[in-house]
């Protein structure tokens, strides 16, 4: 089933309409990619440098941060490697999100808006993007569409 | 000219492998964009508003206008205020989408680039990565334009 969608207008400049036709549709699938893409390097961060590397994670006051800093790093490693390719979106976009609310309400709520000051600015951002690929899935640029299934 | 973004639900193409979600999927689907759009606006906007309304635009003026080497730094960091305060209630509503984006993504570029590019990569210690994500999420904006649910749908113009 092919679900029909309303035509764009034409650009003012008709000769940009030649810019856009090609990258228009990536637009989903970038921002999906970048999200992701974010991610690595701070579950590399949290592997390799254990729970002590990230404040925010020794902001948890956690009795036993190590195993919680191995599991959050491989959440985060694999995770953004797989919502970068697209693969189990919607799953991984899940656990992501449910990352980001327990770091905004256990951690960043306190430190105010700011992102400058560890804020909810910037965890807002990537929760609003975790929540976008859940919403949509994969799309027509990611593994789970060239696998053809997909949750 | 058929549809400019990827706004398609999985019914067009994977099957859900959990059937009974094919409903959600299709309903929440087409907002994603628009979502984003509207929370990258409404995250810049607070900025415009402590520029404009709070002395912050005096006091880039006399810092990061002068750290990123804009001359003359009032003039830039008026620019900078305006921009972010009317640029993301436009992007957040999608009127002039690519225009207004574009501006943001370089704007976000000098923040990224010139002022917290030595600090790193990671916001804990005011690195440039969140910054740069609102680059690249503007950048996608101007490729993207305002999509379905955009005040330059509603008015069937755009550039």
């Amino acid at each position: 089933m092919t679900e029909t969608i309303p035509p764009a207008p034409k650009p003012i400049l008709p000769i940009c309409a030649a810019i856009y036709r090609p990258v228009a549709p990536l637009a989903n699938a970038f921002m999906r990619f970048c999200a992701g893409a974010i991610f690595i390097p701070h579950g590399a961060q949290k592997l390799l440098g254990g729970a002590a590397a990230d404040k925010f994670v020794v902001a948890l006051g956690l009795a036993n941060p190590a195993p919680w800093a191995a599991f959050l790093g491989t959440l985060e490693l694999a995770g953004g490697i797989m919502l970068a390719l697209g693969l189990l979106t919607r799953p991984v976009a899940l656990l992501l999100a449910a990352e980001l609310l327990t770091m905004i309400f256990a951690v960043h709520v306190h430190n105010g808006f700011a992102w400058s000051s560890g804020g909810v600015q910037y965890p807002l951002l990537l929760l609003a993007l975790c929540l976008a690929a859940l919403f949509r899935g994969g799309g027509r640029y990611s593994l789970d569409r060239l696998i053809g299934k997909e949750f | 000219m058929t549809a400019i973004i990827d706004e398609t639900c999985p019914s067009d193409g994977a099957k859900p492998i959990i059937p009974g979600l094919t409903g959600f999927y299709r309903c929440a689907g087409p907002f994603s964009y628009a979502f984003v759009r509207i929370v990258t606006a409404a995250l810049i906007f607070p900025g415009g508003v402590e520029k404009l309304f709070y002395g912050g635009v005096y006091r880039i003026a006399a810092g990061n206008i002068v750290k990123a080497g804009f001359s003359p730094p009032l003039a830039w960091a008026w620019a900078v205020c305006l921009l972010e305060f009317f640029g993301s209630l436009m992007l957040g509503a999608g009127l002039l989408t690519r225009p207004v984006a574009f501006a943001l993504a370089v704007e976000m570029a000098v923040i990224a680039f010139r002022i917290h590019f030595a600090a790193g990569f990671f916001w804990a210690d005011r690195g440039y990565e969140f910054a740069l994500l609102l680059m690249l999420m503007c950048i996608a904006f101007t490729a993207g334009g305002g999509g379905r649910y955009s005040v330059d749908r509603y008015l069937g113009k755009e550039f």
